[in-house]
């Protein structure tokens, strides 16, 4: 297992995993953007983006905005 | 009476947002609101055609903001993501990628903050940010302050809209500075200009129009009103009001008084009076 972070809170996922695997193993709700250590990762990244120690995913949606 | 007829069927009198052509002149925000269906209601009598709308981290506990989601698809409206509490440059390319990527739309609301105290923006940051996304493809809206020259650079890299401040967000203090933005306005013919922020009242928005400015974005104004959805039909009124008084033409403002009742044989004139 590995040591990340998402949405700022700790989480462990299995060596080798991909953002894709993180992602449903946080239980996302679609529609979402990511970023992986603060730098947008377009969608169709997240099946061949492997996650190593210490990476800072943020998996981010829709809110109200003026 | 003269019988001149004028011409008062201004059928395209359309905003245009990057090719876009819109009827409303009056971009709602999504935000304060004290329920999902007083912002549903109060969006749709406003008449806007453009709705903002944000990011923010997922909870999935809370089902992941699935529900404002549904709810701002149903209003069928244009999108308008903003770059919300970004303080630097490569906070808001970012913020403005996800957006494209989620939102499914080019236009950002770019918003960089300066100083928190007023949140004011960061016109360096803002104009650095506004070269990088308008090389990536993107459709800036910058809102900016009424800084003649700030205005200038974005124009040049591109900007075909401007979104000055009125007065910093959600004071509700109206036009500060109307030279300034004036100035703005009469600098820039061809840039479409949306009054940002500050804007408290309806007669704010009025004076904006009457200006010459194209359009207004209100969010606090709205949603802060004991009676939001009344307040929206006064909004897009008053909006409305000010956009025919400046295509009707105002009046030279004058210092000295003159009657508007023709004196010449009234009772009691005299030629030598």
């Amino acid at each position: 297992m590995i040591n990340i972070e998402i949405n700022t809170t700790p989480f462990q996922i299995a060596k080798q995993s991909t953002v894709e695997l993180a992602l449903t193993e946080f239980n996302a709700k679609p529609p979402y953007a990511v970023l992986l250590n603060e730098q947008f990762l377009p969608n169709s990244l997240y099946p061949n983006t492997y996650l190593t120690e210490g990476d800072k995913l943020e998996v981010i949606s829709a809110i109200q905005g003026g | 009476m003269s019988d001149a007829v004028f011409d008062n069927s201004v059928c395209d009198d359309s905003v245009t947002i990057y090719g876009t052509k819109l009827q409303s002149r009056l971009l709602i925000g999504s935000a304060l609101y004290p329920s999902p269906k007083v912002m549903k209601e109060a969006i749709q009598a406003s008449g806007a055609q453009v709705v903002t709308l944000s990011l923010s981290r997922q909870n999935p506990q809370a089902n992941g903001g699935q529900d404002f989601w549904a709810l701002i698809q149903s209003l069928g409206l244009h999108l308008l993501p903003n770059t919300a509490g970004c303080h630097t440059v490569n906070e808001a390319v970012n913020m403005a990628k996800m957006s494209r990527e989620l939102f499914q739309t080019d236009w950002i609301k770019l918003e960089l903050v300066g100083d928190d105290y007023n949140l004011q923006p960061d016109p360096i940051a803002l104009v650095k940010a506004t070269e990088i996304l308008i090389k990536e493809g993107f459709k800036v809206l910058p809102y900016c302050t009424d800084d003649l020259v700030i205005a200038r650079h974005l124009v040049d890299l591109g900007c075909e809209v401007l979104m000055p401040w009125g007065s910093p967000i959600g004071t509700g203090k109206g036009i500060l500075n109307p030279y300034a933005l004036q100035s703005i306005r009469d600098r820039f013919p061809d840039t479409t200009i949306i009054v940002d922020s500050g804007i408290g009242k309806p007669s704010h928005a009025t004076q904006a129009l009457e200006m010459g400015v194209d359009a207004i974005l209100l969010n606090t104004a709205v949603a802060h009103a004991n009676n939001p959805v009344l307040m929206a039909q006064a909004f897009a009124k008053s909006i409305e009001a000010g956009r025919d008084a400046y295509l009707s033409g105002l009046m030279t403002e004058r210092s000295t008084a003159s009657p508007s009742t023709p004196t010449i044989d009234s009772p009691f004139w005299h030629q030598n009076a």
